[in-house]
């Protein structure tokens, strides 16, 4: 019943989001309809869409469940950004290097490029457990400090002297993340790797401490749940899971090298579909999925009509504000409605 | 005509919760009104309500015989109703006067004449004498002191209606008298005293009128005459209270052993816990009396482990826990910490992952390496919620739906149901209705009857009489007196509590 009515607000939501949005472009003389269309046939409406959907999709999962396993537990992980640039850039210099066979090869470079995630969310993780430093501001500000030296690394030390842009080397052929017709084996992985992230969050013991942590993290500590271990934990944990994302990226993307702008905002398109899906990592598996969809159809809508692809920022922004105002407007009025009908009927009954 | 007259209150909050269903309630000049009922009755919604502070869902206040619409507390203060609240609402840095000016300061061309200000103040204070100094720092004042300083900002801004929601909780039983020495004089000068009490003695001693709720509606408004406290109680509950009554401990080996525990303040370094040595053996309930703030909070946390002691020895079970982290504690002792909000329950997750707190460090709920057998916490919970007289719906329901009566049964049911030898319990019943406390007090003395060791912190004398079979007395950190209850009145261990006695 729960789960009907939060897909049904869902639904609705996102509904008018495109009715306000048709508007907008409406008021610029141009066709919803034609835009939608658009919209509709370069994010689903072929196989090669569709599987360009998902692929698009993978590294958005991965940064929308290390931020929605984050803030179930009340750690504010804001460093996906910096994590899955540094899974990357590791990935892309082993690589390079290193010498494994193909089918150990790959799984050895992605556990890597998680590893290099951790590694970075663990910095944050060390300055809040001696230092008692905000893990918020902490990891907001390692962003900045990955994306320099990761451009500092591509550019100097690794630079790929043929490239025209600051850029790794390709990495060895050998290395390139299967695919089937075009969907990369990457989608799988991250399907798994929320699944898992569910499953642990819903049924462990520790997953059961870190969703009490983050509902009253007193009550919590009172409990007896390990309150500075389990921080230090979920900080490793989503690091992992944004670095992992930042390690397919290499693998499994188009490039095969560390470029300049290759975490493009997959960080924090992350942390908004984990605000959107309420912190719940099966609905952030889905708007991961959607989002997907709008920016590979917004390419297709860009090649169509006159709009041009950052519209789609637009129609992402109207559709967070409008389920997250939706979810707590229509709490709000459901509730203020039925207290009306129960004062009638309390009145009525005394008279 | 009555002076304040409320008719036909109304208070549904979303989403049908009814907190007052048609209410009247009639307020003559010059009377002391008192209002009773268990929490959840609607005394404090329907004062609120008069107070501007909620709005009614539908109903009419007539003051004089003229309607009336209070939609904010400073325009109640303008129709001269004043409210003092719980927890005072005072700048603890500044002085008395500047605290009874604020927001109603007398300025010329935006100066303060501080010197006026003072003056008439302690004006004020002298004609209904309250015995402070206008010039105090309020920061210095004791509680009943700065009691003092809102019932006279309240007569400052010209009140005359005055609403003292639960004044003597915070008070020693000296104190409370001394209240209503006041609250009489207030009377005699023609203000209205509207008094919110669940201690019905006090009720008896000072009202001319009695208004009785319960559940949201006013059963009767009656005289104070011809009515004693049992006729009372039984009005606000509905039925007849019964009597607790309790065997002779039979006190075994000794479980929780504190030695020499001081704790220093981290922000001050003082020590707000001196040299404290204390016992409880299995089967005997140990009360700790004392005001509010004389180091009960720091003794429940450094046994909890909350708070590092600054030396001494804290041994549960012959376990030395003094450096134990508290998920080792936990595994020995049961705790009823004092603000189910903040510490005892999550109030937006589920009734069953509230229920299952602590448990889960326990190896029977433990399913393969990793996972919580959910199951087994569920048929637990569904037990536990049956076996303590929950009053849900269902087990995925979150607590913040619940009464509070009920919320605290769930911390209760978790905590006693864990089964360990040592109970802490701090403010077990405060908050509670009648009947929810007089169902924790009988659990309570269950638990003693099966050989538990119990450590009370309490506020409420009353309930330390009833419950303790030790009690000691606690003030500034050092433990004053340790005093056999059934040979104590209740006016000795107020003055130990106070410090008059040695």
């Amino acid at each position: 019943m729960k789960i009907f009515r939060r897909v049904i607000i869902s639904l609705l939501s996102i509904a008018s989001a495109f009715l306000i949005c048709a508007i907008l472009i409406k008021i610029q003389r141009n066709s919803p309809i034609e835009v939608y269309k658009a919209l509709y046939a370069y994010g689903l409406g072929s196989w090669f869409s569709l599987s360009s959907t998902l692929n698009t999709a993978t590294p958005l999962i991965f940064t929308g469940v290390s931020a929605a396993v984050a803030f179930a537990s009340g750690v504010i992980n804001l460093g996906q950004h910096g994590q899955l640039l540094m899974g990357a850039i590791l990935t892309a210099i082993l690589g390079v290097y290193l010498n494994l066979p193909g089918l150990i090869g790959i799984p050895v470079l992605v556990v890597f490029g998680g590893f290099a995630g951790a590694l970075w969310a663990g910095v944050a993780a060390v300055l809040k457990k001696f230092y008692r430093m905000d893990e918020f501001i902490s990891t907001l500000m390692l962003n900045f400090i990955a994306e320099y030296f990761t451009i500092y690394l591509a550019t100097y030390p690794f630079l790929d002297k043929k490239a025209y842009v600051p850029a790794t080397r390709l990495i060895k052929r050998i290395y390139f993340m299967p695919d089937v017709s075009g969907l990369s084996l990457a989608f799988f992985v991250a399907i798994f790797s929320a699944l898992i992230s569910y499953w642990y969050i819903k049924k462990t013991r520790s997953g059961y401490e870190l969703r009490m942590m983050g509902h009253n993290i007193n009550f919590a500590r009172i409990g007896g749940c390990s309150v500075e271990l389990n921080t230090t934990l979920v900080l490793l944990l989503t690091g992992f899971l944004s670095g992992l994302a930042g390690g397919l990226l290499i693998l499994g993307g188009t490039q095969h090298r560390f470029m300049k702008g290759i975490g493009a905002n997959f960080g924090w398109d992350g942390v908004m579909i984990a605000i959107i899906a309420n912190n719940s990592i099966i609905e952030t598996l889905f708007y991961g999925l959607f989002f997907g969809a709008l920016k590979n159809g917004a390419i297709g809508m860009e090649f169509e009509t006159a709009v041009p692809s950052e519209f789609i920022l637009l129609l992402q922004a109207v559709i967070v504000l409008v389920v997250v105002g939706a979810r707590s407007a229509i709490e709000y009025y459901t509730q203020w409605i039925r207290s009306l009908a129960k004062l009638k009927k309390v009145v009525s009954g005394n008279d | 005509m009555a002076f304040v007259e409320m008719s036909k209150i109304y208070k549904v909050y979303p989403p049908n919760v009814v907190a007052l269903n048609g209410v009247d309630l009639s307020l003559e000049r010059g009377e002391i009104h008192s209002i009773v009922g268990e929490n959840g009755a609607g005394k404090s919604t329907l004062v609120r309500i008069l107070y501007g502070m909620i709005k009614p869902s539908s109903g009419e206040i007539k003051i004089d015989g003229e309607k009336v619409q209070i939609s904010n507390p400073s325009e109640a203060m303008k129709l001269g109703i004043g409210m003092v609240h719980q927890e005072f609402m005072l700048i603890p840095s500044f002085k008395v006067f500047e605290n009874i000016i604020l927001g109603q300061e007398r300025s010329t061309l935006g100066f303060i004449n501080r010197k006026k200000a003072a003056k008439t103040v302690q004006q004020i204070i002298d004609q209904y004498g309250f015995g402070v100094d206008s010039n105090t720092v309020v920061s210095q004042l004791s509680v009943a002191a700065q009691q003092k300083v809102e019932i006279i900002k309240q007569l400052y801004k010209k009140a005359k209606v005055l609403i003292l929601d639960e004044p003597t909780a915070v008070l020693t039983p000296q104190e409370s008298d001394e209240l209503f020495e006041q609250i009489t004089r207030l009377k005699g000068q023609g203000k209205t005293i509207v008094f919110i009490s669940h201690k019905l003695d006090e009720v008896l001693k000072i009202s001319d009128r009695i208004t009785v709720l319960r559940k949201g509606q006013r059963v009767t408004t009656l005289e104070n005459k011809d009515v004693n406290a049992i006729e009372l109680a039984k009005m606000m509950i509905g039925r007849n209270l019964s009597q607790i009554s309790k065997r002779e401990s039979q006190p075994g080996k000794e479980v929780l052993s504190i030695k020499h525990l001081s704790v220093r303040s981290n922000r001050t370094n003082k020590e707000v816990l001196s040299n404290v040595n204390l016992s409880v053996r299995a089967g005997e309930i140990v009360g700790i009396a004392g005001v509010e703030g004389n180091g009960q909070y720091e003794l429940v946390q450094s046994i909890v482990g909350t708070i590092r002691p600054y030396s001494g020895e804290i041994i549960v079970n012959d376990t030395d826990l003094t450096q134990a982290p508290i998920r080792e504690r936990r595994k020995l002792i049961c705790y009823v910490p004092q603000d189910r909000k903040y510490s005892g329950l999550a109030l937006k997750a589920t009734m069953l992952e509230n229920m299952i707190m602590t448990h889960h460090l326990k190896d029977e709920f433990k399913k393969g390496l990793l996972a919580l057998d959910w199951k087994k916490a569920y048929s637990y919970a569904k037990q536990a919620a049956e076996q303590f007289d929950i009053l849900y719906r269902s087990l995925d329901e979150k607590p913040e739906v619940l009464s509070g009566g009920n919320q605290q049964k769930v911390v209760v049911a978790r905590e006693f149901s864990l089964g360990y030898t040592l109970i802490v319990l701090d403010q077990p019943t405060r908050g509670l209705d009648i009947a929810s406390t007089e169902y924790i007090r009988r659990l309570i003395l269950q638990m003693r009857d099966a050989g538990k060791a119990i450590l009370l912190v309490s506020a409420d004398l009353d309930e330390l009489m009833q419950l303790s079979d030790r009690l000691y007395v606690i003030k500034d950190g050092k433990i004053v007196a340790h005093i056999d209850p059934s040979k104590a009145d209740i006016h000795t261990i107020g003055n130990y509590m106070l410090g008059v006695v040695n």
